[in-house]
């Protein structure tokens, strides 16, 4: 019996603000059979650095997604006045 | 499209394809097997009088997520326990950790949610933590934030308030799809 992990990018969900939703999944495996499947998520915001530290395809989508305009756009809409 | 199930045709999936209710792996009367929509768009389609696109039941996940400081003081959590659980476009989230020792008087902000919050979208539930403090913790709009806010007054609590504290907190909220 062979147990192994493997961690990948499964989802990239692109909001219409230019945000990327991020899904990681840790794929259990056994004798190449997979029995479990766990995530772990988090959010990129146009402009974000983190985004080119994360695992592919995250730089890659960022990069194309997050022109100057949509950048400064998501940053205009988060300078507004709340509560 | 997305399943439809009714007393003449049994079972309609996305491609069209009408299949009798014997052609699903029945065990004993019970399905025993999964049902696997084509897209994320495609779910159940609950027949009430709204919009269907407001009716389908199209998504349900649960996972981690990682509270991040982001106040600025770039503050260490440790003990970090926190999940979250998605049905259709709600989110609820729920964290457990621990704040370090600080003197930093930045407002406590806390990012890292697992789904981003759209605009003019609040959402608060309460605060448990060992700081002498009674606040709840509020979801910033269009980011993954959310800070703690006293009670009344909307006065945001501080790192300092918090340092060395635990904090504990559950919010729903929605997503954005």
């Amino acid at each position: 019996m062979t147990l192994a992990s493997t961690t990948i990018i499964d989802k990239v969900e692109t909001l219409q603000d230019g945000t990327l939703q991020v899904r990681q999944a840790e794929i259990i495996t056994k004798d190449g059979v997979e029995v479990t499947r766990t995530f772990n998520r988090w959010v990129r915001h146009p402009g974000d650095t983190e985004a080119q530290s994360d695992p592919a395809p995250v730089p890659a989508i960022a990069s194309a997604v997050w022109t100057q305009e949509v950048i400064s756009a998501y940053q205009a809409q988060q300078a507004q006045a709340k509560p | 499209m997305s399943m439809v199930i009714d007393g003449t045709n049994g079972v309609t999936f996305p491609n069209t394809t009408v299949q009798t209710v014997a052609a699903l792996p029945l065990t004993g009367g019970q399905l025993s097997g999964n049902l696997t929509f084509a897209t994320g768009t495609n779910g159940i389609i609950f027949n009430n009088s709204s919009a269907a696109i407001n009716s389908t039941l199209n998504d349900y996940e649960t996972g981690t997520w990682t509270p991040t400081d982001q106040s600025g003081a770039s503050l260490t959590f440790s003990g970090i326990a926190a999940n979250y659980v998605k049905i259709g476009k709600v989110v609820c989230v729920q964290a457990f950790f621990t704040y370090p020792s600080t003197a930093s008087g930045s407002a406590a902000v806390i990012g890292g949610l697992p789904f981003t919050n759209p605009t003019s979208n609040y959402a608060s539930g309460p605060l448990d933590t060992s700081a002498a403090v009674v606040a709840m913790a509020r979801t910033q709009t269009s980011n993954t934030n959310l800070d703690f806010r006293t009670l009344s007054g909307n006065t945001q609590i501080t790192n300092t308030q918090l340092s060395g504290a635990y904090v504990i907190f559950n919010i729903t909220y929605n997503a954005t799809f």
